[in-house]
């Protein structure tokens, strides 16, 4: 192509954006004039109102200033203006240590030694506490050792009384930490490392322990075999009337929760397997009180842990049942026959695989079992196939394979691919309307006979090998309504053998491609920086900017002057295409009159339409494609 | 040397080595989105948001930092010392300090990191040592805090210390 091309403006400025944080508008500089360092008296009040929003409004240049101080020196900006306190705290944050998160370990003998030389710390502290807003209670992290919470209490307690939520790190606040924390909501365990000597040595907390008259939410984020075993956290779970909401980790206090009538509670479970899993889960499986989100991490097992799956999975599908989200993280749940009959949305993450790859022995303990039909399942075991004996029936490519049936997850509608799949054949799936894949497609089912009934196929990086698509069944004309999103590069050779859409949404087919193949062009949308999607037969594009602040913007005009250059560079391609702009001229958005003659001035070959802001922030411009 | 051609906002033209346009990572990602040739003399790349002169001084940087090497991983927990400005770096830097603001516009917009990091520490050089009122005073800040606001921050100031 040689036509005198220039590059895009667009995608330099767009760049010039990213880079703001939001700014942008004050961004661009006095196009036409003189430089303003110039020395202008009359003219230095305005220039530093354009430093004070470029330079010091501008996040990302005022931390690499700020990175280079000490915290003595942040201190002291945090004292300039707003912003620079903002900005100067967040450094600070990392660099210092403040007082209210310090001074509960002993490590920091200068606090100490600062708060005993101030006459009244605590009504100081006390002060600072309730009227900061820096430093809300919720950054309260204990970490302490014992002999300081000894000092804590003695000296801190009538201040402790303010405190709603706290995160401990270590278990031996607890020694007397709840005693002194009449008011706490919010409890988060972090992780805390009992081992079976020190969990034995746990006190016990009764129902009127302070710390848990008025405990409403509890997170324990890790735990260990012995601390999921010890009767102090039953104890904690028990005795805690007020109760509302417990995110755990551990199966066992999960049907402690049960025991107490309290399995409703429970938002949100992490159940880590251990030795006690499989008989928790069986019992928490018994109940009908549902859960709504469970997921299943098997992220801490190890080969040599002797745990028995089907033990912890047999009797636990009354809970999945129920279920309607399952992010599926521990691979062994992977779609029995049946098992999710509610189920609407199924995610494959990355973890799973991780973890395959990590400890691939652990994988070869899994007694096969044919309902695991979920194809990376079947990847694994083509990928350990010299250590497993795999039975006749799932070996080769898994075309063959039928026993994924129509009557498996009747109403699943959505489903994510975000790990390294391979697809293999899945039945029919007819339910589905949306696939989203974003990790690399090596290997592409039937959609035709697997989705008969898709609506939307997401394509995200997946780094198409193309001449896969020979091999498997594809459309060559896709089914009315289908909208495709996200498409690269890879994916064009594909679409040339696409005809027509009702309806596309580029995110990505990369400029380098069309500028390589212009003879194969047919018509090009470009939106984003380097977006250009090329799709023949296309009779008109419609362009919209639908957001309502860039409209409201003074950067607007520039920006739509900056992509009128990229459309121009794409319609050249397209002299029988009806180009079609959409904005909203209501004055409210700034749009003048003779703004929106410029616009007219700067795009002759468009149509201009009314376009209504419906209220919604969607995208800087959207691209809607029409024939 | 292939050489791509860089227009300033106010329509000069600066024919640029690729390899020095290319420490502008801005740059770099366009030249590789839109696949431009080394021997592409004819390309000329538009940069809406920098003046003539101060795309002559950010030129003149790249060139003289070319062959430097590049920057080491961000390390948090390394100091970060501005005292260790080139002498170069400290000569080409003396300019008003309108000019050195808006080479640091220039090296965001452009994302050179190395001119970006060497133009801050210069700024930050210039609050060392200062009181607030002095900050406000030479960069001509208002401060938009009430006495109350001020009050607080310097309470909280008290109660931190450097890990």
């Amino acid at each position: 192509m040689k036509r005198g091309r220039r590059v895009s403006k667009k995608n330099m400025a767009k760049r010039g954006r990213n880079r703001n944080d939001g700014i942008q508008e004050d961004f661009s500089m006095s196009k036409g004039k003189d430089p303003v360092w110039e020395d202008n008296i009359s003219q230095e009040d305005q220039v530093w109102v354009k430093y004070r929003e470029t330079i010091f409004g501008n996040y990302v240049i005022l931390t690499t200033i700020f990175d280079y101080l000490s915290p003595e020196e942040l201190k002291i900006c945090r004292e300039v203006t707003r912003k620079w306190n903002s900005v100067a705290t967040s450094i600070l944050l990392a660099k210092a240590t403040c007082f209210l998160r310090l001074d509960f370990t002993d490590r920091i003998e200068a606090y100490r030694a600062k708060l005993r030389n101030v006459p009244n710390p605590y009504e100081e502290i006390k002060e600072i506490l309730q009227n900061s807003q820096k430093f809300p209670t919720s950054s309260w992290v204990l970490s302490s050792s014992h002999s300081l919470m000894e000092d804590l209490s003695s000296s801190f307690g009538h201040m402790l009384k303010s405190l709603t939520l706290l995160t401990i790190e270590s278990v031996s606040p607890f020694q007397n930490i709840m005693e002194l924390l009449p008011n706490l909501e919010k409890l988060i365990i972090g992780k805390i490392n009992l081992n079976k000597e020190s969990a034995r040595r746990l006190p016990k907390l009764d129902s009127d322990t302070a710390g848990l008259q008025n405990l409403r939410a509890l997170s324990v984020v890790e735990m260990s075999d012995e601390e999921e075993n010890s009767e102090f956290f039953r104890d904690l779970l028990r005795n805690c009337s007020r109760l509302q909401t417990v995110q755990v980790i551990a199966a066992r206090l999960v049907v402690v929760l049960l025991e107490e009538g309290k399995l409703g509670l429970v938002k949100k479970a992490l159940l880590r397997p251990c030795q006690y899993t499989g008989s928790a889960f069986a019992t928490i499986a018994q109940h009908t009180e549902p859960l709504e989100e469970i997921t299943v991490d098997c992220g801490k097992i190890s080969p040599d842990r002797s745990i028995s799956l089907d033990r912890i999975f047999d009797r636990s599908r009354e809970i999945l049942r129920k279920l309607k989200v399952f992010p599926l993280v521990f691979f062994e749940v992977i779609a029995p026959h049946q098992i999710f009959p509610n189920l609407e949305y199924l995610t494959f993450e990355d973890s799973a695989a991780a973890i395959a790859e990590a400890q691939p022995g652990f994988i070869a303990q899994v007694p096969i079992m044919p309902q695991f039909v979920f194809p990376f399942f079947l990847m694994w075991y083509q990928m350990l196939d010299n250590e497993l004996n795999i039975p006749e029936d799932i070996q080769g490519d898994g075309s063959s394979l039928r026993l994924m049936k129509q009557d498996v997850a009747p109403r699943l509608k959505v489903i994510k691919f975000e790990s390294k799949v391979l697809l293999i054949n899945f039945g029919k799936l007819p339910s589905v309307t949306t696939v989203e894949i974003s990790c690399p497609w090596k290997r592409c089912p039937s959609f035709k006979q697997t989705f008969p009934n898709l609506k939307i196929l997401s394509l995200k990086n997946t780094q198409i090998q193309v001449a896969r698509f020979n091999k498997f069944q594809f459309w060559k004309r896709l089914p009315d309504g289908l909208e495709l999103l996200d498409f690269y590069q890879d994916t064009f050779d594909f679409l040339q053998n696409v005809l027509c859409f009702d309806q596309v949404f580029t995110g990505g087919t990369n400029a380098k491609w069309l500028l390589k193949n212009e003879d194969r062009i047919g018509l090009a949308v470009s939106i984003g920086s380097s977006s250009i999607l090329c799709i023949p037969n296309l009779k008109a594009v419609r362009i919209i900017f639908d957001d309502k602040n860039a409209v409201k913007s003074s950067s607007f005009l520039n920006r739509l002057k900056l992509s009128t250059h990229a459309y121009d560079l794409a319609f050249r391609f397209l002299p029988k295409t009806q180009l079609v702009i959409a904005y909203d001229r209501s004055p409210e958005y700034g749009v003048s009159k003779e703004l929106d003659a410029s616009f007219k001035e700067m795009v002759p070959f468009a149509r201009f339409e009314h376009y209504k802001w419906a209220g919604k922030v969607k995208c800087h411009a959207s691209c809607c494609v029409e024939f | 040397m292939p050489v791509v051609r860089l227009q300033s906002v106010d329509g000069e033209v600066f024919p640029v080595d690729v390899e020095i346009a290319r420490m502008s990572f801005a740059i770099r990602n366009m030249l590789d989105d839109l696949g431009v040739q080394d021997n592409d003399a004819e390309e000329v790349i538009p940069l809406p948001n920098v003046t003539g002169p101060i795309l002559r001084k950010v030129i003149e940087w790249c060139t003289h930092h070319k062959d430097d090497p590049p920057p080491p991983e961000e390390d948090d927990t390394r100091e970060k010392r501005t005292d260790d400005i080139p002498a170069w770096d400290q000569e080409f830097l003396r300019v008003d300090q309108a000019v050195l603001f808006d080479i640091i516009l220039a090296a965001n917009y452009l994302d050179i990191k190395g001119l970006l990091d060497v133009t801050c520490k210069t700024v930050a050089n210039m609050i060392k040592g200062k009181t607030p009122e002095e900050i406000r005073k030479l960069f001509n800040i208002k401060n938009d805090f009430t006495p109350a606001e001020e009050e607080q921050i310097r309470k909280e100031n008290e109660w931190c210390e450097e890990k």
